[in-house]
């Protein structure tokens, strides 16, 4: 009798051990299974983003290519049309002032295609890293004349990801071209540091700053520039940080993993 | 030895020591798959020796008894093994404090039970047990709890899983026994040694969880 009930006690005892462990690993397969839902939601969804983030990153560009053309290229064009037009054959001094004025026009208008098409071009990135195409952007910058700029790399600069680097360098242009569109600034800090496993871009200016909340409040006129630059960050989960206050200068400091 | 001396326990006894062999032979033969195991494996060696030592002592002098100082000293053992193997399992550095300030009030409690009873006999450790096994519960319950609020890979790959719900079980099935058992010693001595068998039933389900955690295929190293 008493080996009867020491059996079924026992026997009892395994049910329960078994029924804890089966219930233990249900109730976590349960929570795995929500837990690979909601992630393969996030990720949808961060893919949905990251598309709309590459269309309107597109569209920017092809503005950028049609303003530059516009602004730039093709006042040259027309001017040196303008002067071809113009051209009076029986007063030979003035017809060959206006030749060698156009051949400038059209030489800085071919100079004029040749940045754009190279600042557009990823093949610097390709073929030299992200150090190259900063070198290259900073030599463009100090060739206008208008700014003092000053470029260092801090740490052993260790190469990112292709795409990665693509992305940082476009940063750095749209901080760039911020700069010479609206702080009138006459000095660029563009620091590159690799440290403690982050690749850290600083573009620092003296210009005059501006203030970031009622710049970020405006209704009418979005900051373009600074939100591409976040959409632009968050493609590589980059960290994206802008200080900048009226009459003060701006930085924007951008981090990276390596 | 005698034949009643040899199945009082259902032959329980028998099996558990020959588990906790299977146990120590399977912890010395895949210790190097997992580091966090170590302590495990050490527990493993001081349970066959201490199965050894009550064979010893039941068996072959008969005429000696085990002193309770050393079941209070394999109860310590046992407690700070184990709480260390879930503290270490555990990825909240939160939890983990707590255990940290938890863990030597049981010493304390310890004691005063030790000074209540102005000595340390059988009824004492039984309470110990009991004592242990409360801790045990609290720190496996903290486990699950931690288990169950970060991710986990598959669980059943999972050493710590299978260790640490037999010594849930264990400690959980413990403490109706072991506060039963003075009351049964006095009262109904007849049932005892099913009390005791009991007992070596859960280390025995303990030893067998311990056996499968070492045939996890994960291998992690500390």
């Amino acid at each position: 009798m008493l080996i009867i009930l020491f059996l079924v006690v026992v026997i009892f005892l395994v049910l329960v051990l078994l029924g804890f462990i089966i219930t233990i690993l249900f109730l976590h397969q349960r929570k795995r299974r929500r837990f690979a839902k909601e992630l393969e939601k996030i990720k949808a969804n961060y893919e949905k983003e990251l598309f709309k983030a590459q269309l309107e990153m597109q569209e920017e560009t092809f503005q950028y290519i049609s303003r530059e053309i516009h602004d730039n290229v093709g006042q040259f064009l027309s001017l040196a049309k303008l002067n071809l037009n113009t051209l009076d054959f029986e007063d030979i001094d003035l017809t060959l002032e206006l030749i060698n004025h156009s051949s400038d026009l059209l030489t800085r208008a071919l100079e004029d295609l040749r940045d754009l098409s190279k600042s557009l071009s990823s093949d610097i990135i390709k073929n030299g890293g992200l150090q190259k195409a900063i070198e290259l952007q900073v030599s463009q910058l100090q060739k206008t004349g208008k700014f003092r700029v000053i470029y260092d790399i801090k740490g052993n600069y260790q190469f990112l990801n292709e795409q990665n680097e693509i992305i940082l360098f476009r940063i750095l242009q749209e901080a760039v071209n911020n700069i010479i569109r609206h702080s009138c600034a006459r000095e660029i800090i563009i620091l590159l540091s690799c440290i403690e496993n982050n690749v850290k871009m600083y573009i620092q200016d003296n210009g005059k700053g501006f203030d970031i909340d009622f710049l970020s409040n405006r209704k009418n006129h979005p900051a373009g520039g600074i939100n591409n630059m976040q959409k632009r960050a968050r493609l590589i989960n980059a960290d994206l940080d802008i200080k900048s206050d009226p009459g003060k200068g701006t930085r924007i400091t951008v981090t990276t993993p390596l | 030895m005698d034949n009643h001396n040899l199945s009082r326990f259902f032959y329980s006894d028998w099996v558990m020591t020959a588990i906790t062999i299977i146990a120590f032979v399977v912890s010395m033969r895949y210790r190097e798959n997992n580091n966090k195991l170590r302590l495990i494996t050490y527990y493993t060696i001081v349970s066959v020796a201490a199965d050894i030592l009550s064979f010893y002592f039941e068996y072959i002098v008969p005429n000696i008894t085990i002193s309770s100082y050393t079941l209070a000293v394999y109860v310590v053992i046992e407690i700070t093994v184990f709480s260390t193997f879930i503290m270490i399992n555990i990825d909240s550095s939160r939890i983990k404090k707590i255990i940290k300030i938890i863990f030597p009030s049981f010493f304390a409690v310890a004691a005063c039970l030790v000074m209540g009873h102005s000595t340390l006999n059988y009824e004492t450790v039984s309470l110990f047990i009991v004592l242990e096994a409360l801790y045990l519960i609290i720190f496996s319950l903290f486990y699950f709890f931690n288990l169950f609020t970060t991710h986990q890979n598959n669980l059943k790959q999972q050493p710590s899983f299978w260790i640490i719900s037999g010594i849930l079980f264990n400690s959980g099935c413990s403490v109706p026994l072991f506060l039963l058992s003075e009351y049964t010693a006095t009262n109904f001595p007849y049932y005892y040694n099913i009390v005791c068998a009991f007992n070596y039933i859960l280390y025995i389900l303990m030893f067998l969880l311990f056996i499968k955690a070492y045939l996890c295929k994960t291998k992690v190293t500390c």
